[in-house]
């Protein structure tokens, strides 16, 4: 499927619904075989910004590109049907006079009739729905559903593939299963793939590249661990995970003195470590399991902190631990950022 | 590379004269009411006619209103939050009445409760008095007339409260439960507050129906606006002054028609079948189940069983030649498949403009619903004004013409609800999929749009049917000689007081009549129970 692996290239496009600029200059890179979670607040403009790549709205600045093909500028518009791109709905929009069958064969009306039949068989079997192809999509799970919904979108051979909030419909225990399916399915196709998420643990475990939307600009974007490790702003930080700002001046001196000399600190859970020979002591007010990780709230001088750790044993509220900073989990930006 | 510039295309025209198609009678209805010279008789109507016309119909409209409430919410409630044996049957067979039409009920009624009728001979076999030593109520009067709409017309409401009940979060009612409120306060306090909006949306619609009434007012002798505005047109050969008259009713009918929006946009129930969740009936058992029973049952018999009943006798009894109903079955037929055809192509013109753009134009969505709103009389005055300007009479096919534009312009709304009903299982994003598969508007026409329509096409079908089939006034004012449908047949005999010959006909509208009656209930109680 190398003939699909184009680059889509968003540049400096913009979106304004009446005086609102809902979208203002966004640029984007999307590279073949490359999975693109976006996450930011709602009301950010994520699915306008899918809307627009789409073909489901037109621009007011900027460019839209797969390969060499221009797809959308403030002066010419490709209509949705002429882009190829694949879309994977929140609602997954299968239609519902259509069975499994139908639906993944809907797109593929330009190739004869044993293409089109090889081509669908070959979906229901990478998707796992042979003992479904009769069904209609009101007698689907979410999980079928979504696979459908996959299988469609990919049968004719998208140069792209888009995904709104793909996952949120579905049950925890079925996300993970289906979600592995879909992208590995995409990953395969070596075309580049975009997808709506606010989901932070989805968007750092799945993609390749995230991109951090903020009020219509894109606040920041790079590989997962770039982004999690070297935030730029804290709306990046909050997109991608815990955390807590801490005013200095209630910090304990001596934990100061590790600390770069700002007003306001931000932390991750993981900056304060328990350690046996650390330096600081804090006092244990509250302590949970939450998943995973151990959930502790610590106080030390007027300040409340709260850390995970992996814990086989959760400390006594109200005795003392021994933590230690790490700081490769404490960031600050200049006020004007924040 | 392929480059098409903005998809402006002059498709987007049709939906906007199919608009003005609907809307063109409305308008000329209001044009010549207010701009046209008044005719002699107009003061004579001013002076004399004017007042009792529109006393007599708000009076009408007020009874008929109450009678309506009384008659559908409890029988809504009980239906939605008991459960008593038959009350599945009753559950549908409870909208039956809306298969007969108001002048059929009429000139069943009046004979059971003439003089010489079935009810008043028993009740003289049974206590040996004559005629003149006792008093019986007179159907022949606007109370009368009241009854007989409310009868017609109740299910309006008795559908709309029963949604609203039976979609009223259980947990209210729970709630009021567990804070101590049972029984009939829960009914006063919660339920009916809770209910309201649909209720009177529901209302708004009936009375909007029976203030567009002819055919029962003008047998009953009651002196309505509607029969007014016929009266004016054919006793003083006046048109304009009709037109005068029309004014006032139409004011009237679009009133109902905004309180119905208004309401309905409060009540949030209409769209949404999926939250449609059936609350825990409480098991009616002795007595109680049985005055329930009992209950469900007369209403039945009083606005169904006994005057079908009652015409089926006459008819059977009399032995009415069948060959008197070729022609005007043959003529409904004609008139009504052709109204269907073209108020059916309206009404999916202006759906699927209505659900693809976001902006669809104000007008496609004011139309189909102004079109309704306005009597059929007054319709029918519009093509006269036509007929008179293309200088037509009413002999040619250009009437008959007129008279389908009519049909359209009245009921594309009642072709519309289906439709909208059936596209409710399409989202937005179902044709954004499709064209990201690549396939174009045409296509996307036969393979998405239809296939989804197609449920609901059929219902729109049936009820514009049988809704055109059952039409009077308009139908009375602009048919050209030998085209007397079978409701003119029914109404010509009945006003001839020749009832046993106006059966046959009224019988085969009822019998057409029951048919979307029945699809519709299918599909309430389907959508009722769809979906825990």
């Amino acid at each position: 499927m190398t003939s699909n692996s184009k680059a889509l290239r968003v540049e400096a496009i913009s979106k304004r619904y009446g005086k609102r600029t809902v979208i203002d200059s966004v640029s984007l890179d999307l590279q073949p075989g490359e999975i693109t979670a976006l996450v930011g607040p709602s009301g950010a403009g994520k699915t306008t910004l899918m809307r627009l790549i789409a073909g489901m709205e037109k621009l007011d600045r900027g460019t839209i590109r797969s390969g060499d093909t221009i797809l959308s500028t403030e002066a010419a518009h490709q209509p949705i049907e002429q882009r190829n791109i694949g879309l994977v709905f929140q609602d997954f929009a299968l239609f519902p006079h259509l069975s499994v069958t139908g639906n993944i064969m809907f797109g593929l009306h330009t190739k004869d009739r044993a293409e089109r039949q090889s081509i669908t068989q070959d979906w229901i079997d990478r998707m796992r729905l042979g003992n479904r192809r009769d069904a209609f999509p009101h007698q689907l799970s979410g999980g079928e559903q979504q696979r459908v919904a996959i299988a469609r979108a990919m049968a004719p051979e998208p140069h792209a593939l888009l995904m709104d909030e793909p996952f949120s419909g579905l049950d925890p225990e079925l996300r993970h299963a289906t979600r592995q399916t879909a992208l590995s399915v995409v990953r395969e196709a070596g075309i580049p793939a975009l997808f709506v998420t606010h989901d932070h643990a989805e968007a750092l475990r799945h993609a390749d590249q995230i991109a951090v939307l903020n009020a219509g600009t894109i606040a920041q974007s790079g590989s997962p661990d770039e982004l999690y490790m070297k935030p730029n702003s804290l709306s990046v930080a909050t997109a991608l995970g815990d955390i807590q700002s801490v005013d200095t001046a209630q910090l304990p001196d001596a934990l100061k003195a590790e600390l770069p000399d700002v007003p306001k600190l931000f932390m991750r859970p993981e900056a304060l470590k328990l350690d046996p020979n650390g330096q600081h002591e804090f006092k244990v007010i509250r302590a949970n399991r939450a998943g995973t990780l151990c959930e502790l709230t610590l106080a030390a001088g007027n300040a409340e902190l709260v850390c995970g750790y992996i814990l086989d044993q959760l400390p006594p509220v109200n005795t003392s631990v021994n933590v230690s900073i790490n700081s490769h989990y404490v960031f600050s930006w200049p006020v004007s950022d924040l | 590379m392929t480059l098409s510039s903005s998809f402006k295309t002059p498709i987007a025209i049709i939906p906007v004269l199919v608009s003005l198609i609907i809307l063109g009678p409305v308008l000329l209805a209001i044009w010549f009411g207010v701009f046209s010279p008044s005719g002699l008789s107009w003061d004579h109507i001013l002076n004399n006619r004017l007042l009792p016309y529109s006393l007599t119909t708000l009076f009408m409209l007020a009874v008929t209103g109450m009678l309506i409430v009384l008659i559908a919410v409890p029988l809504a409630w009980l239906i939605s939050l008991f459960d008593f044996p038959g009350r599945k049957i009753f559950e549908w067979c409870l909208i039956l009445p809306l298969a007969v039409p108001g002048y059929v009920l009429a000139y069943s009624w009046a004979n059971l409760a003439s003089v010489a009728g079935p009810i008043q001979s028993a009740f003289r076999d049974l206590t040996s008095l004559s005629a003149r030593d006792y008093w019986f109520p007179d159907i022949f009067t606007p109370a009368g007339l009241s009854v007989i709409l409310a009868l017609g017309l109740f299910p309006y409401v008795y559908i709309t409260a029963r949604a609203a009940f039976s979609n009223q979060s259980l947990a209210t009612l729970e709630a009021a439960r567990s804070l101590g409120m049972s029984g009939i306060r829960l009914f006063f306090k919660v339920a009916i507050p809770a209910a309201r909006p649909a209720i009177i949306a529901g209302l708004a619609l009936a009375l909007m129906e029976a203030s567009a009434d002819y055919g029962a007012a003008d047998y009953l002798g009651v002196q309505t606006l509607g029969v007014g505005i016929i009266r004016a047109w054919s006793s003083y050969g006046e048109p304009t002054s009709a037109a005068r008259l029309a004014l006032v009713l139409i004011g009237l009918a679009f009133s109902f028609m905004l309180i119905a929006n208004l309401a309905q946009g409060k009540s949030g129930v209409q769209q949404n079948s999926y939250r449609w969740t059936t609350p825990q009936r409480t098991q009616l058992t002795g007595l109680h189940a049985g005055l329930a029973c009992l209950h469900c049952i007369s209403i039945m018999l009083i606005a169904f069983g006994i005057p079908v009943l009652r015409l089926l006798w006459l008819c059977l009894e009399n032995g009415v030649p069948r060959r008197s109903v070729f022609d005007p079955v043959i003529s409904s037929i004609i008139l009504a498949s052709a109204g269907t055809a073209f108020a059916f192509i309206c009404a999916l013109t202006l759906v699927l403009s209505n659900h693809y753009r976001q902006r669809a134009p104000w007008i496609t969505r004011l139309s189909a619903a102004a079109g309704y709103a306005t009597p059929g009389a007054v319709l029918g005055l519009s093509g006269l004004f036509l007929l008179q300007m293309l200088g037509q009479s009413l002999t040619g096919i250009i009437a008959l013409l007129l008279l389908v534009w009519i049909y359209a312009s009245r009921f594309t709304a009642a072709g519309t609800e289906p439709l909208y009903a059936s596209l409710t299982r399409a989202p937005a994003s179902l044709d954004h999929a499709a064209r990201s598969l690549r396939v174009g508007r045409i296509s996307r026409f036969y393979r998405v749009d239809l296939p989804i329509l197609s449920p609901g096409a059929l219902a729109a079908g049936l009820i514009l049917f049988v809704e055109i089939l059952k039409e009077l006034p308009a139908t009375l004012m602009l048919r050209p000689f030998g085209w007397d449908t079978l409701a003119i047949r029914a109404h010509a005999y009945a006003s001839d007081e020749r009832l046993v010959e106006a059966t046959l006909p009224s019988l085969l509208i009822v019998i057409a009549g029951i048919l979307p009656v029945l699809l519709l209930s299918y599909q309430i109680t389907r959508s009722g129970e769809a979906l825990k």
